[in-house]
């Protein structure tokens, strides 16, 4: 047997009701700064959609019962749960102020597209002053990491961005390929999704070279990392 | 005939596709959420780190979603 984990909470009210991808049900182990929960299963699960959907379901089950919940990454097993305190040990001093990002807030995540009409992949990296990838190589410290974080950034999805800075509360983005310039994650208020998706459709009109492709809200899988 | 490279990797395409909500499982759940350091976790797990890692879109998607033809 091994032991599955599903996701790092600050608390979780109840486990009842919520099984897991094999059908397993869930235990809460109490951890540094963290409870993790998790469950037997007899064999690693299989990368496939049914899979991947039980987890989804699981992981969502649980987000709707904690204020402030870390998803793991699909796949993520010990062999026992002292294996797991240590695992868990190693990133506990981050742990209160991951929860403190999270807490209360979902998930919301913007497609930026090309339309077949726009120029083509562009060039540029990141905003006006922004170094390539050989200046950046250049750069030290605190200016190598701001250049680094500018390329990221598309300069065409800053309306995105500044349009919705009343109402995300954290943004990351990760640059895209192909027809895909960037995909832009934002965590807002648990409840306020809908508001979230009115806001993008109206700076998705100023836009038409750009194709904005909403989803959510979701747990905060994108914000789970440190 | 196969579509040419572009066309198969068309994000738009996945995104207008039946499959749409698949995307946002496997961008979540295998390149998103918290990574425990240390070899013993995730390699009890047989799903490959490198593969979940460099995998992402691309070897996930051509695994999970129907061929097309």
């Amino acid at each position: 047997m091994i032991l599955y984990l599903y996701a790092l909470a600050d608390r979780v009210e109840r486990l009842d009701g919520i099984a897991g991808v094999g059908d397993e049900p869930l235990v809460q182990i109490e951890t540094a700064n963290a409870r993790l929960v998790a469950g037997w299963i007899a064999a690693p699960p299989a990368i496939d959609r049914a899979t991947l959907e039980a987890q989804d379901r699981v992981i969502r089950a649980l987000h709707d019962r904690a204020s402030a919940l870390l998803p793991m990454r699909f796949g993520t097993a010990v062999d026992g749960v002292e294996a797991a305190v240590r695992a868990v040990s190693i990133v506990a001093r981050t742990l209160p102020e991951r929860f403190e990002l999270v807490r209360g807030r979902e998930q919301m995540t913007v497609r930026v597209l090309r339309t077949a009409g726009a120029a083509g992949a562009s060039g540029s990296l990141g905003s006006p002053g922004a170094t390539g990838a050989t200046g950046a190589t250049g750069a030290t410290g605190a200016s190598y990491l701001r250049a680094r974080a500018s390329r990221e950034v598309p300069p065409e999805i800053a309306p995105l961005v500044d349009g919705t800075r009343t109402i995300a509360r954290a943004t990351r983005v990760e640059r895209g390929s192909s027809d895909l310039l960037a995909t832009v994650y934002q965590l807002v208020e648990r409840g306020r999704s809908a508001e979230y998706r009115e806001q993008v459709e109206r700076i998705a009109a100023t836009l038409p070279h750009l194709r904005l492709r909403v989803s959510g809200p979701s747990p905060v899988f994108a914000f789970a990392r440190d | 005939m196969t579509p040419p490279p572009t066309d198969r990797r068309s994000v738009a395409r996945l995104l207008e596709s039946p499959d749409q909500s698949l995307v946002d499982l496997v961008d979540s759940l295998l390149d998103k959420g918290v990574v425990l350091d240390g070899e013993l976790v995730l390699g009890l797990a047989d799903v490959d780190l490198v593969y979940v890692r460099l995998g992402l879109v691309l070897a996930a998607a051509d695994r999970i979603l129907p061929p097309r033809s």
